[in-house]
Order: C-alpha cells, then sequence, then structure tokens
C-alpha cells in the first residue's frame, strides 16, 4: 500500500515536473517557491538536510505558509550558521499573532545581532498589540537612541511613539488637546525631520492632518474652495405687536436662495494667513401667507467680500492670533409690487481681532466699525462694536459659547433712534453625530435709548432659539428651527412685540 | 510540416482548395468552430472563430509548428494564416496561450495577435494573453522568449499595418516572467512588470488551463508580518545562500515608475495578475520583499494565487469585478460587525509615483481608536477635562522613571 502511495506520489511528481526538471536549489533561486515544497521530500540531491529545511522553510515562508516555515526553521540543527531563523520565526508567529512566542524570537534574533533594528521593532509593535504601551515605547525608543543605520526605522518608531501616546492616552480615557499638542504632535514633527525626504513622511503628515482635524477640530482645507448652494426656506413669522395684542400680523413666507462662495485661502508657513471670501447669492422671497398687502415678494441678489490677513503668531514665544478684516456687502432686490419698495443695501466694514490661549480656553475680541446704507434712506447706521466670544468645547460633540457685545448704534438721519446696547448670548451645540447638531441659544440685551430714554426707557430684547440640522447625505440636508423675540419698552404701545418663528429648511450643498 | 510543404503537396487540384491551417490535438469539454462542434482531430481553417464553453479548453496544433490553447469561455478569429510568416490570430473575448516555434525565415513578427485595445507581436515564445470584452483590458504574460507589445486604437488593422506598429521604437519588449496590460482607467500600456514568483510558475506548468485537482484548499490565511509604520523592504530577511544573477530579467524599479515626461508607468512589481479581467493586483502596502527576485509579495488581503494552477483568489468573500474593485459575494457576520471595508486597488498612473503606498499604515488603528474615545467622552461628559491636567502631570512624571539606558537594556535582553 505504502509502495503504492510513494509510486503515485513520485509518478505525480514526475508529470507535474515533466516540462522543466530543476534542482531544488535552482527552483529556489527562480523563485518557484511551490515547486521547492513539492520536491523537497521526493528529490534526490546534494543539499544536506539542514539546507533543505532551510530552503523549505523560506520557501513556506514566502508563500505565507508560516505555521509550516516554523515547523521547518526548527527542525535546522546547525542554529549558529543559519542565526536568522529566529527573525524570520519571529516574523511568522508575528504573522500567526502568536505575540509571546513571537517577543521570544525576536529576542533571540536581537542576541545573535540579526537585524536589531527590525526586531527591536516588533518588539515594540508586539508590546503595542499587548497594550503595554511603556515597553512599547521603549522598545522604540532604542530604536533612535541607538542610532541604526537604516533611517526608515528611526523615523518610524518616532512615528509609533507619537502614536503610542494617542494609543495610551485614549486607553486610559485622559486624551486631550493638551496632550495631543505637547505630546502626540510634537512628536510625529519630530519624525518628519528626521528624515523629512523619506517616504513615511507622507503617512506621518497625513496621521497629523487626520488628528488635527478629529481631535482638535483642526480642518485642512484646499486653499481654493468653491461652494455652490441651493436652499428653500419656509417660516411662519407670526408677530404680535403690544398696540393690537389679539391680531397678530402673520406673513409666512418661502425663500428660494441660491448662492456661489469662493473662499481663498493663501497660508505661509502656518505663520501668516489671508483669506478671501466672495458670496453671491439669488434670491427669491414669496410671501405665502400675508395680511399686509404692501408686502411684497422680492426677486434679487446679494454679493458680498471679506479680506481677512492674520498672523498667527506676532509674538515668538506666544500663539497669540491677530487679524485685519474688511469687508463690504451690496444687496439689490425688486419687489413685484408697484411703488417706492425697490431697496438698494449697502454695508461696509473694519474689524481688528485677536485670539488668546487661555489654559484650554481660545476667547477671541474683535473691534469692528460698521456703516450700514438702508433702503429707506432713514435708517442708516454707523456701529461701534466690540465682541467677546468665549468657546468651551468639551470635545467635536459638546461645545458652549459664551458672546458678549457692547454696541454704539449712530443713526445718521435720525438721530434720536441713535443707541448703545449691551447684549449676552449663551450657545449650547450638541452633535449627535457627524450628521446631526442641536442648537439652543438665549440672547439677552438691554439697549439704552440715549435721547428717547424718557420716552422709551432702557428696553429689553430676550431672544431664545432651538434648531436641528441634519445632513441626509453629503449634499443634502435639512433642518428646523424656532425663534422666539420678545421686546420690552417703556412705550410698550410702540415699541414692544412678541414675535414667533418656526422655519423649515431645505438645502443642497455641492463643494 | 510548414504550411508552403503543406501547399505544395495539395497543388494537383485546379479548384481553389482551402487548406486547413491547424488540427485539434487536445480538447476538454466542448468547443465550437463556427457553431460546428470540434472533436479531436478536427481541421481549423483560416477564416474559423473558435470559441470554448465554460470548462472547456482546445489546444490546437498549427501547421506551422505553434500550439495554440483556447482557455474556457474564449473566442478566438483566425483572421490570417497564410504563412510561415505572418499570420494574425484576433482574440475576441478571453484568454489563450500560445507557444510558437521560431521560424526559419527570422521575421520580427511571424505571428501577431490582436484584441481590442492591443496587439503583440511574437518571434519564437511561449505567452498568455488576455482580453476581457468588458473592461477592454488586454493583458500578456511571457513565460518563454520575448513579445513585442503595443496598445492599438481598433481592432480593425490588418497583419501589415500591425507589423509597421510592432516593429516602431515605442513598442514594449514583454520578456520572461514579465506581464504588461492597459491601464482599467487610461487604457495606457505599462512598462513590463514581473509578476509573483508563485503565479508565474504555476501559469507555467499550467498549459492546459486545468483546475486545482481539488476544490480550492481552504488555506488558514495569517496576517502579513509587516507591521504599520515602515517599507515592507526594510523588513526583508536576506537568505544565506549564495544566490546567483537571477535569469528573470529585473525590473525598472520594484516600487514601480512613473514619468511625467513620457506618462509612462511601471506598477510594482511582484503582483497578481488575474486572467479572468485581465487586471494587475498591485502589491499593497503590507507586501513582503523579496530582495533575490527585487519584487514585493502582496499580503493575503488582497488575496493569493492557487499554487496549483496559478489562479488567482481574491480575498475571502469578495469578487474581483472587471471595473477594478472587489465586490463582497455575500455579506458575512464578521463583515458586518467588523465593517471591514473592502480591500482597494491602484490604478491611475499618478498613485505610482508614490512610494508610501508600499508602506502599511496606521489608518484603521486610528479610526477604532477614535470611535472608542467619542463614545468614552460622551459617556463621561464633563468630568473628562477637569481630571485631565493632575493625570497628565502623573503620567509625565512615570514616562521619564521609565526611561531607562538603551544599551542596558540591550544587554539584559541579550541576557535573557
Amino acid at each position: 500500500m505504502k509502495k503504492h502511495i510513494y509510486l503515485s506520489v513520485l509518478l505525480l511528481s514526475l508529470k507535474t515536473y515533466a516540462i522543466a526538471p530543476q534542482s531544488i536549489s535552482t527552483m529556489f533561486k527562480e523563485g518557484d517557491y511551490e515547486g521547492v515544497l513539492e520536491l523537497i521530500n521526493s528529490s534526490k540531491s546534494n543539499l544536506t538536510n539542514d539546507q533543505k529545511n532551510y530552503l523549505a522553510g523560506i520557501s513556506a515562508f514566502r508563500l505565507y505558509r508560516y505555521d509550516l516555515a516554523v515547523v521547518f526553521f526548527k527542525k535546522i540543527k546547525n542554529k549558529s550558521k543559519y542565526n536568522d531563523i529566529y527573525y524570520l520565526i519571529g516574523q511568522s508567529y508575528y504573522s500567526m499573532e502568536e505575540m509571546q512566542k513571537s517577543g521570544k524570537y525576536f529576542k533571540k534574533s536581537i542576541a545573535t545581532n540579526h537585524k536589531p533594528d527590525a526586531s527591536l521593532y516588533y518588539l515594540g509593535m508586539i508590546h503595542k498589540e499587548l497594550g503595554l504601551f511603556n515597553k512599547a515605547k521603549n522598545y522604540f525608543k532604542q530604536i533612535h537612541d541607538v542610532n541604526f543605520p537604516d533611517i526608515n526605522f528611526i523615523q518610524a518608531a518616532h512615528h509609533q511613539t507619537g502614536l503610542l501616546y494617542l494609543d495610551g492616552y485614549l486607553k486610559t480615557k485622559k486624551l486631550s488637546k493638551k496632550v495631543i499638542r505637547k505630546k502626540v504632535l510634537p512628536r510625529l514633527e519630530y519624525a518628519i525631520k528626521s528624515a523629512p525626504n523619506q517616504p513615511l513622511v507622507n503617512i506621518i503628515r497625513r496621521d497629523i492632518n487626520f488628528i488635527k482635524s478629529k481631535y482638535l477640530n483642526e480642518s485642512i482645507r484646499n486653499p481654493l474652495l468653491l461652494n455652490f448652494s441651493q436652499f428653500f426656506n419656509y417660516n411662519s413669522n407670526v408677530i404680535y405687536q403690544s398696540i393690537e395684542p389679539t391680531e397678530n400680523n402673520n406673513s409666512s413666507s418661502g425663500l428660494l436662495n441660491t448662492g456661489f462662495s469662493g473662499t481663498y485661502i493663501l497660508e505661509t508657513d502656518t505663520k501668516m494667513k489671508f483669506e478671501n471670501i466672495t458670496n453671491l447669492y439669488l434670491n427669491h422671497q414669496y410671501h405665502l401667507e400675508q395680511k399686509d398687502p404692501n408686502i411684497a415678494r422680492y426677486d434679487g441678489l446679494t454679493l458680498g467680500l471679506k479680506n481677512q490677513f492674520m498672523i498667527n503668531k506676532p509674538f515668538n514665544k506666544f500663539h497669540f492670533p491677530i487679524w485685519l478684516s474688511i469687508g463690504a456687502n451690496h444687496q439689490e432686490m425688486n419687489n413685484t409690487l408697484s411703488g417706492d419698495l425697490t431697496f438698494d443695501n449697502r454695508s461696509y466694514f473694519i474689524a481688528i481681532g485677536n485670539q488668546f490661549h487661555f489654559w484650554l480656553l481660545k476667547p477671541t475680541t474683535e473691534l469692528k466699525y460698521e456703516i450700514f446704507e438702508n433702503f429707506t434712506g432713514q435708517n442708516d447706521q454707523k456701529n461701534l462694536s466690540i465682541n467677546s466670544i468665549l468657546p468651551f468645547s468639551f470635545n467635536q460633540y459638546l461645545i458652549f459659547f459664551l458672546i458678549g457685545e457692547i454696541k454704539v448704534s449712530q443713526f445718521v438721519n435720525t438721530p434720536e433712534l441713535s443707541n448703545n446696547q449691551i447684549s449676552g448670548t449663551v450657545t449650547h451645540m450638541m452633535k449627535f453625530n457627524d450628521h446631526q447638531k442641536f442648537t439652543t441659544s438665549g440672547t439677552l440685551s438691554i439697549i439704552d435709548t440715549k435721547d428717547m430714554r424718557e420716552q422709551r426707557g432702557y428696553e429689553i430684547l430676550i431672544s431664545p432659539q432651538v434648531s436641528y440640522e441634519s445632513k441626509i447625505n453629503k449634499y443634502l440636508n435639512w433642518g428646523l428651527s424656532y425663534k422666539f423675540e420678545m421686546k420690552l419698552s417703556k412705550d410698550d404701545e410702540t415699541f414692544s412685540y412678541e414675535q414667533h418663528v418656526a422655519s423649515l429648511s431645505f438645502g443642497v450643498e455641492y463643494e | 510540416m510548414s504550411l508552403n510543404n503543406y501547399a505544395v503537396e495539395n497543388l494537383d487540384d485546379d479548384t481553389e482548395e482551402i487548406l486547413p491551417v491547424g488540427k485539434v490535438k487536445y480538447l476538454r469539454g466542448e468547443a465550437f468552430r463556427n457553431d460546428l462542434k470540434l472533436n479531436l482531430g478536427s481541421e481549423v481553417f483560416q477564416g474559423d472563430k473558435v470559441r470554448t464553453e465554460k470548462s472547456s479548453v482546445v489546444k490546437i496544433s498549427m501547421v506551422n509548428d505553434s500550439i495554440i490553447t483556447v482557455a474556457p469561455q474564449s473566442e478566438m478569429l483566425i483572421e490570417q494564416f497564410i504563412s510561415d510568416d505572418e499570420n494574425l490570430i484576433h482574440l475576441l473575448k478571453g484568454v489563450m496561450r500560445a507557444k510558437v516555434k521560431k521560424n526559419p525565415t527570422n521575421k520580427e513578427n511571424s505571428l501577431i495577435v490582436k484584441s481590442e485595445t492591443a496587439a503583440l507581436g511574437v518571434r519564437g515564445t511561449d505567452f498568455q494573453f488576455t482580453f476581457n470584452n468588458k473592461n477592454k483590458v488586454s493583458s500578456v504574460l511571457t513565460f518563454e522568449g520575448v513579445v513585442g507589445f503595443k496598445r492599438i486604437s481598433s481592432s480593425r488593422f490588418n497583419y501589415s499595418d500591425l507589423d509597421n506598429e510592432l516593429s516602431k521604437s515605442n513598442t514594449y519588449e514583454v520578456t520572461r516572467g514579465q506581464f504588461s496590460a492597459n491601464n482599467l482607467k487610461t487604457g495606457q500600456i505599462n512598462i513590463p512588470t514581473k509578476i509573483s514568483a508563485t503565479q508565474y510558475h504555476a501559469l507555467k506548468r499550467n498549459q492546459d488551463f486545468r483546475k486545482a485537482r481539488n476544490k480550492i484548499k481552504k488555506v488558514k490565511i495569517y496576517r502579513s508580518i509587516v507591521p504599520a509604520g515602515a517599507p515592507g523592504k526594510s523588513f526583508e530577511s536576506k537568505p544565506k545562500i549564495r544566490i546567483r544573477r537571477n535569469k528573470l530579467k529585473s525590473n525598472k524599479s520594484s516600487e514601480g515608475f512613473y514619468s511625467e515626461n513620457d506618462k509612462q508607468f511601471a506598477p510594482a512589481a511582484g503582483g497578481y495578475l488575474d486572467s479572468k479581467t485581465g487586471i494587475y493586483i498591485e502589491p499593497d502596502s503590507k507586501s513582503t520583499y523579496n530582495e533575490d527576485q527585487k519584487i514585493y509579495t502582496p499580503s493575503p488581503d488582497v488575496g493569493r494565487v492557487d499554487p496549483e494552477t496559478g489562479e488567482y483568489i481574491p480575498p475571502q468573500n469578495y469578487e474581483l469585478t472587471p471595473e477594478g474593485s472587489f465586490k463582497p459575494i455575500k455579506p458575512t457576520s464578521e463583515m458586518r460587525r467588523k465593517r471591514r471595508p473592502p480591500p482597494t486597488l491602484n490604478f491611475l498612473p499618478k498613485n505610482f509615483s508614490r512610494e508610501d503606498r508600499l508602506i502599511s499604515d496606521n489608518d484603521q488603528a486610528i479610526r477604532e481608536n477614535y470611535n472608542t474615545y467619542a463614545s468614552d467622552v460622551l459617556n463621561n461628559g464633563s468630568n473628562v477635562l477637569t481630571t485631565i491636567q493632575n493625570e497628565i502631570i502623573q503620567q509625565e512624571n512615570q514616562n521619564i522613571n521609565n526611561q531607562s539606558n538603551t544599551t542596558q537594556i540591550i544587554i539584559n535582553i541579550r541576557e535573557q
């Protein structure tokens, strides 16, 4: 029976290799590893058993049959002659995910001085996979401390150390923006500097961008961004004027807004940034239900331009960005009714702002001067305001904003309407995921009516609002919002009012 | 017997007799000549369309002693076979293999094989030619000798047109162990590149397009030995045996090549060639490097080859579409649970210029970590910020304590 099996195996082998009978070593040199494995036991050759096992082991290894490779390598008796087998067995066990055994053989490989850099790297990765981050870090540290000739490993070790911080702090739930800024990113940036021309640099840069955008909310944008949006909004605007509290002035409307915007950002070495934002909107506003016949449909366009120049680090030691921005907006609207309701609306502004870094907070302050030229010619204004925004961001899903503003408004044609305002807003934004956002905010303003103080006194404006936005896919989004506004004035009949606005919007956006 | 001798022997008859140009030497399954069933010993003629069914193979011994084997589900047209040295075959779809003897006239392209998108000129050689009529990719793999290979814009060219074209200097010479094919996206032909040594040898042996004797064994698939972060080349351990200069012609560059000037490109060497689609599966970022052969060995993530037949086997539960993507055959519960994206392949020449595509990266790990982090933070809420500072200081102190002398650690390892 055995003879039959032997004969059939022999015949099969002869049949398969009848075309070009070759020796095992020739087959190996030609890369015919399957052939080597099939003939290793059936072919006559001058090779010693150690040589056969070595060739068979490497052949199995190169065919991804790591279990078989380990068997052949372990059969080799003269291990000092073939000292690379420890490394190969270590690699085989690494691939078979037997980490303890793999680590043992890589240590033996280091002891025989065969590929110590790669072996240390494997030990680092093995301990990283086992969750032993400090041990892993020590192995990577040895690679860059010893300064091995293969610069790829030194760079990779720095890279992995940076990622170890990320993994380690994530695992212990202690990851913060500070850890990312002080430990993770500097190490990754150092990895780039250690060998700036190696191909791994591209991967490290991508990791840095990924970490910045995911953990620090710093997205890396293309210098030029063109955006097209089409947006439909239906709102039910219900105003209760105090003079006639029982009769509301209901003017629900539909607004179709088609917009093009272009943003160009020029950033030089992250120290200076120039940003140009150009917007062009085509508006069509249609009032669906209106009690006041003088309320018209409007068609028109809005053109906006904003240029901002920012210096990120005006002082060498501190990250203290300051910026100067100038802008202009122009709106032209034609109504569908006859009469003098066509309007032009223009505004210009200049602002100077800065941002502090205080612990984990980044408050921004901006001083702004605006000129409004309104359609009636009666409400032209000059405003000087200072506002401060203080964001509290626990993570990208839970963000609070505190906004404070002091504004001095001067009405050019009707100076008696000039006023001073102080207002505060609290906004809470919660992202359920990358597609859904729920925002609540409340604003309280106190208005000093100055020349009309006797008649109107200090007026109070209260305005809470809630909104929900959801992205259906990359291009489509929809949202719901509700806003309540109440103004309290001493002259209750003329200047007090309540307003409810509920709106539903649906938009298409393409970048 | 050469074609000329064959013709002289049959001159007695005045009528213009159509002479056979070949004879069926081997037949498996069902094959047809112009819809007539072929049998062992059947003759084939110029102008014949030879077609094979699923699991069928026909081997034709031509009058000039060449042997043409038509693989399953293939179709070829013997467009011109009139002399020893000016023969034209049109592969309409599928795979064919030809073993062509060097002709006595020493004409450069004694046999030309064309498809809709490429043509090859043969002197004496053994090669396999594939044309997929869905994605229009033609590919050639040379087992012995040299094949001239060129992209063409139409299959209407006749022998002399193609002979002229293939004699020009910009024709690629595909030598032993190399392949060349149309790029899936651009249709451009790549600089000849070495394929996987294992696949080359298995395909070379499998002259009759035999299927695996047993159903493809369920082999345990291990992960790649290449850990994230460094090029696969750095982890290669050179075998401790003397290897003389390899007979296989070395590649322009193992990592691949792309020239901005003339748009010539070559994918990284050592990948797998899929006979069904004609697509070349380039070594991925977890590939290992084989210093002896100067080729990469793709990781199991992008599939493997059947060592018996040389057939490319896509990753488990996926199939390779002619459009060049991996499509799940039937999503398994594990795939759903792990939400692992299918492997992707590079096709655009511009990707070939980036060497970092051959470095295994940490993307997946970061993504997994990120999800854990997001859910942790959402669960723990605002406590995160308040406890951070103290813990950072503690962790930093611990790290400083853990930093010890490098040489000391190496010595410790040696002692173990």
